[in-house]
């Protein structure tokens, strides 16, 4: 893992601009929440970290080095989506190694070391299986399970439990919060859900057209939000927030 | 209490409308392929069987005169043997026209899998304008013989012109089949995701988009060639001499010959669709299989 620097990064389109300077900077093994309402620009910066969007200015560092303009399947880099992505055509280790086959690693140890990702994420049974015969959760493991394998500079995590059901929704938050966190994985979380930012991330940035409005710790956001914007943005859902849990 | 009305005869109402329903639409077919076997077909149900007279007749192992030739025969192909040659045989017609056919999938595939992609896949400007010119070829096959004509003096009556013609005419299908495979497909995501593992571009489109897409791939591809191989407008203007596409030979036999001539031609050609849509939709799911990594 390496740490994230976003240095004014500016992305502009013929007549929108997406990102009006953002500057983020996510150390080694922290999980940074970026929460936003839809159009702020959260998926545009996780793109950008990526590699699929060129920024119009700024830069992009991991660990210092300047990738601004390093191609994509160059960075070393995660994804996780809230559709999964899972290719379909391939069995669920299939996808799993998928990674490490575009990486040259031979195919013993790549499904050895794509089994073992299996099990740590529990579903070490599912590995000959075709990955639409999964349910939504199992998915979602799928997909973080082929994102980690690659042991990832930055793991970027897009909505990534939209789709799945509340209850499944609070375990899933535990269990992949502690395995981040044990496997001291950098990365950037997108999600508009509070809850879930509260509880899977070490910190949150909370974007507003394209700008950072506030970067702090869960607790700081809600108890001293910087802007008026933050302020509203956080109150809308904050009434069910299991507060003891920070 | 008494269960209600559609709950006791629901269902088997509905089952027998459908079965009625598939058993009107199927039995002109199934008359078809029968009354090929007899030796008239005045009422409604042939009569006089069973004679394969027409099957030979359709097929070329009958002598035959005039305009009521059948089919020539070609070596498909010729395998040394051991100082002799074990050829082959086929009807030369019926080569001809699944070769055509297939000629024309080709270039289908080659060109509309990736402008249905471009078109699901990404906005640029005059995306509209390649949506609408991609299903413009719809038009009948007389206009676009007379079109390809006037455009391609050379290529008239060549089989070349034909494959293109196909190709052209038939684009449409392949073009909307793909894309609304594609556009069930979360292909911004499939594709970053592959990238961001390491793939680069045609690496991706080619183990991971298209294979995702297989079953519209093959439904476009079964649909275009069933089309081109019984397309009789464009071959019958572009079409000059010597080996005749299917539909020709199909059409004279239909007009110059019995009845039950015609019925042997036309079962032949329901046969041959039958067995390339089988052998299309196995290719798709054998030749899509990247297993094995």
């Amino acid at each position: 893992m390496a740490d994230l620097t976003l240095d004014a990064v500016r992305k502009d389109y013929d007549d929108t601009t997406a990102l009006d300077g953002v500057s983020l900077t996510v150390s080694d093994g922290e999980i940074l929440g970026v929460l936003g309402p839809s159009g702020c620009g959260k998926t545009t910066t996780l793109r950008t970290v990526a590699g699929f969007e060129t920024p119009t200015d700024g830069t992009v560092r991991f660990d210092g080095e300047d990738v601004t303009n390093v191609p994509p399947e160059n960075r070393n880099v995660g994804l996780v989506f809230q559709e999964y992505a899972l290719f379909d055509n391939m069995t669920v280790t299939e996808n799993v190694a998928f990674g490490l086959k575009m990486r040259g690693v031979g195919k013993r140890e790549r499904r050895t070391r794509a089994r073992e990702l299996l099990e740590m994420l529990d579903i070490g049974a599912m590995g000959d299986r075709d990955p639409t015969t999964l349910s939504g959760g199992q998915q979602q493991r799928v997909g973080l399970a082929r994102a980690l394998a690659i042991e990832p500079n930055v793991l970027l995590l897009d909505e990534p439990m939209t789709g799945l059901d509340a209850q499944l929704k609070a375990r899933l938050r535990t269990e992949i919060g502690a395995l981040l966190a044990e496997l001291d994985v950098t990365g950037l979380y997108v999600t508009h859900d509070q809850e879930e930012a509260m509880v899977m991330c070490d910190r949150v940035a909370v974007l507003n057209e394209g700008r950072v409005e506030q970067v702090g710790t869960p607790r700081e956001i809600y108890e001293s939000p910087a802007t008026e914007f933050v302020s509203e943005f956080v109150a809308l859902d904050a009434p069910d927030l299991p507060f003891v849990s920070w | 209490m008494r269960p209600s009305l559609s709950r006791r005869f629901g269902r088997s109402v509905v089952a027998l409308t459908l079965f009625a329903t598939v058993a009107f639409l199927i039995a002109p077919i199934v008359l078809t392929v029968v009354a090929s076997f007899a030796a008239s077909w005045t009422g409604v149900l042939p009569s006089g069987f069973v004679t394969f007279e027409n099957w030979r007749a359709v097929l070329g192992l009958a002598d035959t005169i005039g305009s009521q030739r059948s089919m020539g025969w070609s070596p498909l192909l010729s395998l040394p043997l051991g100082g002799e040659t074990l050829s082959v045989l086929v009807p030369a017609e019926l080569a001809f026209s699944i070769g055509l056919a297939l000629g024309g999938v080709l270039i289908n595939l080659v060109v509309g899998v990736p402008i249905a992609y471009a078109v699901s896949r990404y906005e640029f400007p005059g995306k509209e304008w390649v949506n609408a010119v991609s299903v413009l070829p719809l038009v009948p096959g007389v206009i676009l013989g007379v079109a390809f004509l006037r455009a391609y003096p050379d290529l008239s009556a060549t089989s070349f012109g034909l494959i293109v013609g196909y190709s052209l005419l038939k684009a449409p299908f392949m073009v909307m089949a793909v894309q609304s495979e594609f556009e069930s497909m979360p292909l911004r995501q499939l594709e970053e995701s592959a990238r961001s593992l390491g793939a680069s571009w045609p690496r991706t489109f080619l183990t991971v988009i298209v294979p995702n897409a297989r079953s519209g791939i093959v439904s476009g591809a079964i649909i275009c060639w069933a089309l081109a191989a019984a397309e009789f407008n464009f071959s019958y203007i572009v079409w000059a001499n010597g080996t005749q596409p299917l539909a020709l030979f199909l059409q004279r036999h239909i007009s110059n010959s019995s009845f039950t001539k015609a019925a042997a031609a036309v079962s032949m050609f329901f046969f041959i669709i039958v067995a390339v849509t089988l052998l299309l939709q196995r290719v798709g799911r054998r030749g899509f299989d990247t297993r094995g990594s």
